[in-house]
């Protein structure tokens, strides 16, 4: 009896210690995904009546939805342009700021500005950068003589806009992961090598590279979900213009429920996308950490 | 140095069992390198410093380490061992002199075209590659052909007794086994020169004697030329064909470990080679020659060593009773150790220790009378340096007023078998049995 008291304190108090974490989880993130995923089973219910429920039906209704393709087709379009480029422009400037070179610090310090900026300041700044008019491209372009471009107007270039800003606010923020990645390197490795006549290219390709990869599945998990987290700098640049050019699903899932009132399609849309999310967390555990060397 | 059957026995045992070639003049294990190429690989240093700012790390330091040795940097931490080893290597451009290796200057050269292979403090295994990987990492970056990456790999394997863990990354290995994986991977480039780095500092004491015996045996077998680097002194005894002893960026002596350990060229060598470390202790004048300072009835060597240094290793010091003759002495107290003691002792306002076989015979408190051995004593000047001196010290066994200043005879041929044996031959005109 003493033994199974004293053992029943011990879980109580295992399942206390556990309790703040749990409340926080289920209030702000488990309990919402439910109410989501509840939701997207049902139509608002107009002028008092209450929501009615209509089964998938609203997944029937996204699947004819062209907007919501192309919406998607944006996201995904998004997603290839920032990533690599993001954390390949990443590691090239970790490895840069890493080796010995003047004003290191400084150097390193202005490719970490953009990451303390919010988003929304740094959508302001870039504001500047792609007005039509005043914008600093289209000046520097009028200098060479050279008609301006509409970056954020023009359907076929706006999304490019956008894509180019998101690097540049990112890649910074990769950065510090890679330079603290390459600071745990130790030295002899690349003098082992060094002694051996490898190349630096190939010293790369055989040692930093592959001792890099926790740190790169890391970046690239981040950089997949801000892709399709981060739409602030949206509501600043192009508010999903011209024509969903550069809407994002985000952004789409906001418009139905602020501008649209469509609380339930709303909500179709963000289980729709945590889906694709948790297949790609899947795909990360199972296939990419196997063959990942983690110290 | 040069029993080579005896060394392949333990190599046999300790490495790998399976792989008892009867054949000692040309192992098939061992790499086939050219002798003639590594008979041409000499070493040479010239001059060679290193600054960085103000702080000279090494001060003009030169020498030359012929083909086949095995050559160590001792010296306290800080002393520029360890980068005039990476001057060697090309991991550190030299400051200024030249460094030599076969016909090359090699001075300006990268580390990859030197043709030497190092073996790092740390490993420096390559973790995410398995050990097989981390072998011919150096092979691939030559674009050696697969194949005979292969057999070079299985047959250094073999030698280091690696093969069954070929597939394991690093972190799966123990210190050991790591050790062996860097060692492997030096040999496998097959070049004529190794570089070690304190190679055996992350290992447990006994592990660190049997690799000190399996590094040995290999540099013997494979006839590579080693500079080793260790502030281990008994690495440094064990293993070296020649000692380079270090101070302050500087070679203080650079000889055989006998000649380290018989004659030290200063205070410092002195100092620094034995366990416990050779007693010095200033001496001061008195009527009839030099005395321990604060002991003024035993002089102990000639008028001239007043003011200096006198140096006794603590294994040459004996013990006699209170009515023999020597220095008076008066025991402080005993570490027993097993096979030997060590014994403070006061002389004068001196302590000395010495080393006595077996269990200490007298207790604290005892009067007693030291004697050593005329080539036992060692003098050295009192001012930095330290240097050498070449005065001979009186014969203590002998009773006052007799043989005590004859001049020394046969010096030279006494040295060789001096130091440690020192207790047991040399003085011959008494013996304890004949003063008590």
């Amino acid at each position: 009896m003493v033994i199974q008291n004293a053992d029943r304190r011990m879980q109580i108090y295992g399942a206390l210690l556990l309790l703040p974490a749990a409340v926080l989880l289920g209030t702000f993130a488990y309990l919402p995904t439910v109410a989501t995923l509840i939701n997207s089973f049902f139509l608002p219910g107009f002028r008092g009546a209450p929501p009615a429920f209509v089964g998938l039906e609203n997944y029937a209704i996204l699947i004819e939805d062209r907007t919501f393709w192309r919406v998607a087709r944006n996201n995904l379009i998004y997603a290839l342009g920032t990533i690599p480029t993001s954390i390949a422009l990443a590691l090239g400037m970790a490895l840069f700021v890493n080796a010995r070179l003047p004003g290191r610090g400084f150097v390193r310090m202005a490719y970490f500005t953009p990451t303390i900026l919010p988003m929304i300041a740094a959508a302001n700044i870039w504001m500047f950068f792609y007005a039509p008019q005043i914008g600093l491209f289209n000046k520097l372009l009028g200098a060479l003589g050279l008609s301006g471009v509409n970056w954020l107007g023009d359907p076929g270039v706006a999304l490019t806009s956008v894509i180019v800003m998101t690097v540049w606010k990112e890649a910074g923020f990769f950065m510090i992961f890679y330079l603290a990645a390459l600071q745990s390197i130790p030295p002899e490795l690349k003098e082992a090598s060094d002694l051996e006549g490898t190349s630096r290219w190939s010293f790369f390709w055989r040692v930093t590279f592959p001792l890099l990869m926790p740190t790169t599945l890391f970046v690239l998990i981040n950089a997949l979900i801000n892709a399709v987290r981060v739409v602030d700098h949206l509501f600043i640049l192009t508010k999903g213009g011209p024509n969903n050019a550069t809407n994002l699903l985000l952004y789409y899932v906001y418009e139905n429920a602020f501008s649209f009132f469509d609380r339930t399609y709303a909500a179709t849309i963000t289980v729709v996308i945590l889906l694709v999310l948790a297949v790609v967390a899947t795909l990360k555990f199972t296939v990419l950490d196997r063959r990942t060397h983690y110290q | 140095m040069t029993a080579m059957p005896r060394l392949h026995g333990q190599r046999g045992r300790s490495m790998n069992p399976d792989n008892n070639h009867p054949d000692n003049s040309a192992p098939p294990g061992a790499p086939n390198v050219d002798s003639g190429l590594r008979g041409s690989q000499r070493i040479r240093l010239e001059g060679v410093s290193k600054r960085w700012g103000d702080t000279t790390a090494v001060d003009g330091i030169g020498f030359d380490v012929t083909p086949g040795e095995f050559v160590i940097l001792l010296g306290p931490s800080g002393c520029g061992k360890s980068t005039t080893l990476r001057m060697i290597a090309g991991l550190e451009p030299a400051s200024a002199g030249r460094i030599h290796i076969g016909e090359r200057d090699v001075t300006y050269l990268p580390p990859g075209d030197r043709g030497i292979s190092m073996v790092f403090q740390s490993y420096a295994l390559f973790p995410h590659l398995s050990v097989a990987d981390n072998i011919v990492f150096g092979l691939r970056s030559r674009k050696v052909p697969k194949a005979e990456r292969r057999e070079r790999l299985a047959r250094v394997a073999e030698l280091v007794d690696l093969t069954a863990y070929l597939e394991r990354k690093p972190a799966q290995l123990s210190g050991g086994q790591r050790q062996r994986v860097a060692l492997a991977r030096a040999i496998v480039s097959e070049h004529p020169i190794c570089l070690m780095d304190e190679p055996l500092s992350n290992l447990d004491a006994r592990l660190r004697g049997e690799m000190r015996r399996e590094i040995k045996a290999l540099q013997q077998r494979l006839g590579m030329t080693v500079i080793y680097v260790t502030h281990d002194q008994v690495e440094a005894m064990s293993m070296g064909d020649r000692v380079i002893l270090m101070q302050a960026g500087r070679i203080v002596q650079d000889g055989t470990p006998s000649e380290l350990y018989e004659c030290p060229a200063s205070a410092f060598a002195a100092s620094f080679i034995g366990s416990p470390a050779m007693n010095l202790v200033p001496l001061s004048a008195a009527a009839d020659g030099a005395v321990i300072d604060g002991e003024p009835h035993c002089s102990v060597a000639p008028h001239e060593a007043k003011g200096h240094w006198l140096g006794v290793r603590p294994e040459d010091i004996r013990l006699l009773p209170a009515d023999a003759p020597g220095v008076p002495a008066e025991m402080l107290d005993a570490e027993y150790l097993g096979a030997d003691s060590i014994v403070r002792l006061r002389v004068g306002r001196q302590e000395l220790r010495a080393r006595l076989g077996g269990r200490p015979q007298r207790e604290p408190g005892q009067a007693c009378r030291l004697q050593w051995s005329r080539d036992a004593a060692h003098f050295f000047a009192a001012d930095e340096a330290g240097r050498r001196l070449a005065i001979v010290g009186h014969d203590l066994g002998a009773p006052p007023g007799r043989h005590r200043f004859a001049p020394a005879v046969g010096r030279a041929a006494e040295m060789q078998d001096g130091g440690a044996s020192a207790s047991s031959s040399h003085v011959g005109n008494d013996s304890p049995g004949v003063n008590r």
